[in-house]
């Protein structure tokens, strides 16, 4: 049960840089590309995220199977689109849709649909290019620090670093109680009873988990409160410092954000349909 | 000091009166419940700024009293060590645990730092400085608990339990850290039920708690001359001085020892090559071993050495990578959990981390249900599971309570009885003696031993004295590799590989060489002492 | 000799103090929600493609238990975690995750609201049921964001593909899986003794 944030970027060239910069890359692409529609430029910020994602040098065999997850994930989710909102409900100015076939329940396919689908896809994979090196990128406890310096507080950013901390413990807890419950007999995917008897079925495994941990907090609150948590100012020990490649990285997504805006405003990023698909 | 939990009828602590010198390492000892952790929540603060109650007198450290200094103002001046480090360590990597503290209390970059590089130093923690707090095994973690309060430079350092789940090696560590800290001027309260093997520290004074109240409050060998040795773990020459002052009956060997009897059926659990493991980390390589049917085994070595995986490749839970596991002399392939589960019933390390059910009757009655048990059959096997643990008696309406109110000790022994309700023919138990003070320990195994239509009992223990007293037969388990395997006295024969294994080497074990040798099977300290008593008395220290 | 205390239990006084309590539990929260997100497990109903994914009873328990900040944290935080330990790219679902937490954070605010009908744990665990069941309901509204950042998508698709079956899937998760775990703490909280 390997459930944790493993530092799979360890030594890369972006693991180098200041952990400020996955997050603040995450944020700028994501605002960028949500405003983007024209396809054409979601290509061009692929790109862009993807010579990024380099950066993490992340091996390849480590997340391969995350990455055909997404992959089949998000494909699916776009065809759907692509298949049920038809026209897309006006993206599309002027001309009628055009139908390029129909599927048996009489479900018309019209190349917007399909262009619109691809322009979801693009989109989705650079978000998740960029996302990726928040969790692999950042070394283990420079979460909770980059989070402190980008001014989102002592207490909040000691929670990210203390929930990190809980995953690998909640999943070992978990492992621990399947085990003794499995001893007693307990088949938590048995097909048996009705639905609400089979939501039922997850009480021997969710309140060992849920109590348990709740009730060993007690030890966890009374470390923090010995050591003076939360009573007063705080001081950071690590300093964090934005080297110029650093600032390089940043600026260059805040230039993305800056354009990306400026041609969502202007109207000049709207949907566009692929011309191969309707000569 | 007098205290009342809030929603206690009781009070935890009864007047009690002591000092702690700089420099002093103070023993705080007593049975499970006398208020040993109320009375650490006293002295660092947390009663009455985080436990609400009836506090009455005052407590003073460092020349602050705790009731007017806030917990910022005492963090600098008590450090406090919980029983259950992995749950006291709240950062991701090492260095952030130890910086904790200080950053909390806005202590300047550079003192931090030179803190960090000290601490380091002293405690042995530069190996660990790279790793994250997960990968940490127990003892490790215990060892940056301890680092994370030696950062706030504490003058009086408190640990609650520090042994619970620490091997020896470990053990003798952290006792060698404790006498170092106090003989450079930090006053330190260690609490521990284990008498002897705390020992190790020289503790200077010994405070012994029954019931929230002072029995004794003294010098360490004034207390070995007067404590009771079947209520607390004291070495072997407190029992001899107890018998030949003749304080104490005659202890006679354990009569009813089922040794070897009756072993001529096909043993009952059997390894055979086995190699096991989890996905990224190969544990038990090439393990052969045969437990009889009657035959009451204890597996001992170091964390880590496989002890657990050993029993949960056996029942299944873990999948073998090679070899095969064998019950009553059939092959275990392919056979369910839930198959083997009627064969061995399984008391995990952690016993409460299973319960989940509304009542104990719900609790002891979820196995029976998943297995198809006729509901005529209920009521029986819930009072029979409830008495054969000694639970049936305590309290009326203890059927009806939600098992997780139950005290720690009750939750061990519902443990016991939810594994006992399938009717097993042999009981696994891993870690019985853990959390439980020695008397319970002691008497916990011995009832454990006498269970109606229980044949045999193999138990996972650190505890070396209950292994070697309450088992017929030794293992010991180095690096997932058997290193021996027989009677206790074979076994602790060969000093060297003992001692590899992480063991100590007990006052009781040292008697028996000596004098328990002849009597073929190894005694428990009471009937040794008897001997040895008598031996003197024959003149000859070695009198067949 | 009055003693203050600085941690309560049961939901903080008011519903926006933090104390380290809130800290942990929130923690604690988001960790289960985050592991709990990353293992593709679900409940078909029969007849339909919605698959019930029981541990959002966990979420609404974290909230209603101990108030809208926990519940915010353990449902946002938790959503994040989970989308990256499943693949799926932490932010990539950025809106669902906020969605998650407006969940935990509304099923927070009915103790305090309903104060005076929770005398007995029985009553507690119906009315956590109904606060996470109105908790689902209003808390994914938060998905027609979509009409602003996908407007190609439609309110139609959003709201019969998207809305609709993730409601139905969590109001049975939180209707059957919150009260038991208010039943099975309820107790336990009693006795932490501060
Ligand atoms: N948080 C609490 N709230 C209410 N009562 C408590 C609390 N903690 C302990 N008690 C009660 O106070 C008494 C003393 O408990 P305490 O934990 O101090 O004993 P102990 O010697 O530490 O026990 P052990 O050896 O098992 O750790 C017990 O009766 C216990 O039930
Ligand atoms: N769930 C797990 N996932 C991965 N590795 C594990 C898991 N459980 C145990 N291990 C590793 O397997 C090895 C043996 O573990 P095991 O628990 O069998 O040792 P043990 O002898 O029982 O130790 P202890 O005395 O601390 O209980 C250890 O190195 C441990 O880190
Ligand atoms: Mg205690
Ligand atoms: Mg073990």
């Amino acid at each position: 049960m390997r459930a944790a944030f493993r530092f799979l970027g360890r030594g890369s060239w972006l693991a180098r840089r200041d952990p400020r910069v996955p997050l603040l890359v995450a944020l700028t692409y994501v605002t960028a590309t949500t405003q983007l529609r024209d396809i054409r430029h979601l290509l061009v910020a692929l790109v862009l995220a993807f010579t990024y994602y380099a950066m993490a040098q992340i091996p390849w065999r480590a997340v391969r199977v995350q990455w055909t997850y997404l992959v089949i994930v998000v494909a699916v989710f776009s065809s759907l689109n692509a298949i049920l909102t038809g026209g897309g409900a006006g993206s599309f100015e002027g001309e009628e849709t055009h139908v390029l076939f129909t599927l048996p329940l009489g479900i018309e396919v019209t190349a917007e649909g399909v262009s619109l689908a691809a322009t979801r896809f693009v989109r989705f994979l650079g978000i998740a290019a960029v996302s990726f090196p928040v969790a692999y990128a950042i070394a283990p406890g420079d979460l909770g620090l980059a989070l402190r310096r980008l001014h989102l507080g002592d207490r909040f950013s000691v929670m990210v670093d203390l929930t990190v901390r809980f995953i690998p413990t909640i999943a070992h807890e978990f492992s621990e109680t399947l085990d003794a419950q499995r001893v007693r007999g307990y088949d938590p995917t048995a097909r048996t009873g009705g639905l609400l008897a089979r939501v039922r079925r997850v009480t021997p495994l969710f309140v060992p988990v849920t109590v348990g941990s709740l009730a060993g907090a007690e030890d966890t609150i009374d470390a923090m409160d010995l050591r003076g948590f939360g009573t007063g100012k705080r001081v950071w020990y690590r300093q964090l410092h934005m080297d110029a490649a650093s600032w390089v990285v940043v600026l260059a997504f805040l230039l993305f954000l800056a354009l990306a805006t400026y041609l969502s405003l202007t109207g000049q990023s709207a949907h566009y349909l692929l011309p191969f698909l309707v000569t | 000091l007098s205290f009342r939990y809030q929603r206690r009828a009781e009070p935890a602590l009864r007047d009690v009166s002591f000092e702690v010198a700089p420099g002093e390492v103070l023993l705080v000892a007593g049975p499970s419940g006398c208020g040993k952790s109320t009375l650490i929540r006293a002295l660092n603060g947390l009663i009455p700024h985080s436990y609400r109650g009836d506090l009455s007198g005052t407590v003073r450290v460092g020349g602050l009293d705790t009731r007017t200094t806030p917990l910022r103002g005492l963090a600098p001046v008590v450090g406090t060590v919980l029983q259950d480090p992995t749950r006291q360590v709240v950062a991701s990597t090492v260095p952030m645990e130890l910086t904790f503290g200080p950053e909390n209390l806005g202590v300047e970059r550079e003192e931090i730092g030179r803190r960090l590089a000290r601490v380091g130093a002293e405690s042995g923690l530069e190996p660990l400085m790279g790793r994250t707090t997960d990968e940490l095994s127990g003892g490790e973690s215990q060892q940056v608990a301890i680092g994370g309060s030696l950062m706030l430079e504490p003058r009086l350092l408190v640990l609650d339990e520090p042994l619970a789940n620490l091997d020896p090696v470990a053990a003798s560590r952290l006792l060698a850290l404790v006498r170092r800290l106090a003989d450079g001027g930090t006053a330190v309260v260690v609490v521990e039920h284990r008498i002897e093997d705390v020992l190790e520290a020289r503790p200077n004074r010994v405070l012994y708690l029954e019931d929230g109240a002072v029995q004794f409050l003294g010098p360490m060998d004034g207390f070995l001359a007067s404590a009771d040795p079947t209520a607390v773990k004291l070495p072997f020459e407190a029992w001899l001085g107890r018998v030949r002052a003749g304080e104490l009956p005659p202890g006679v060997p354990d009569a009813d020892r089922p040794s070897h009897r009756r072993n001529g059926a096909a043993p009952r659990l059997e390894w055979r090559d086995v190699d096991a493991g989890y996905d990224d980390r190969p544990v038990l390589h090439d393990v052969s071993a045969s437990l009889g049917r009657y035959e009451r085994v204890a597996v001992l070595g170091p964390n880590g050495s496989g002890k657990t995986t050993l029993f949960k490749s056996a029942i299944g839970l873990r999948p073998l990578t090679a070899g095969d596991v064998l019950v009553d002399g059939v092959t275990t392939a392919g056979q369910s959990v839930a198959e083997r589960a009627s064969t061995f019933g399984y008391v995990f390390q952690n016993p409460s981390q299973m319960l989940f059910a509304p009542t104990v009757r719900d609790e002891l009655l979820f196995g029976p249900r998943n297995v198809g048990r006729a509901t005529e059959d209920h009521d029986q096997i819930v009072s029979v599971a409830l008495a054969r643990v000694g639970l049936s008696d305590e309290e009326d309406g203890l059927e009806g309570r939600p098992p997780r109110t139950l005290s720690h000790g009750q939750q061990k022994r519902l443990a016991i009885a939810v594994a006992l309700a399938l009717e097993p023919r042999t009981l696994v138990l891993d870690e019985p003696s853990a959390g439980q003070d020695y008397r319970s320990a002691t008497a916990f195994m011995r009832e454990v031993g006498r269970i109606a239509g229980l044949e045999s009992v193999y138990f996972v223990t650190h505890d070396v004295d209950l292994a070697l007293t309450q088992a017929d037969r030794i293992i010991l388990l180095r690096e997932g590799r058997i290193a021996a395997d027989g009677a206790p006295l074979e076994v602790i024969a060969d000093r060297e590989r003992w001692i590899a294994c992480n063991l100590r080497v007990t006052s009781l074990m040292e008697a028996n060489l000596r004098w328990g040798a002849h009597s073929g099977a190894f005694l428990g300290p009471q009937a040794l002492a008897t001997l040895a008593a008598a031996a003197e008395l024959g003149g000859g220290t070695d009198h067949p | 000799m009055t003693t203050v205390a600085q941690s309560q239990p049961q939901a903080a006084p008011s519903p926006w103090s933090i104390t380290t309590r809130t800290i942990v539990y929130a923690a604690i929260g988001a960790a289960i929600m985050g592991f709990m997100n990353s293992l593709t497990y679900g409940i078909g109903i029969p007849g339909t493609e919605i698959q019930v994914r029981p541990h959002y009873g966990i979420l609404t328990f974290f909230g209603f238990a101990f108030g809208p900040i926990v519940g915010f944290i353990t449902g946002f935080l938790g959503g994040v975690i989970g989308d990256h330990l499943t693949g799926y790219g932490a932010f990539t679902a950025w809106h669902w995750s906020v969605a998650n937490g407006l969940v935990g954070l509304i099923a927070g605010l009915f103790p305090f609201a309903m104060a005076s009908r929770m005398t007995s744990t029985g009553s507690k665990a119906l009315v956590a049921a109904v606060a996470g069941v109105v908790a689902v309901i209003i808390g994914f509204l938060f998905i027609f964001i979509e009409l602003i950042i996908q407007p190609e998508l439609g309110f139609e698709y959003i709201l019969t593909i998207e809305y609709i079956p993730v409601v139905i899937a969590n109001c049975i998760a939180a209707a059957v899986v919150t009260p038991i775990l208010v039943l099975a703490w309820d107790p336990i909280s009693e006795q932490l003794g501060r």
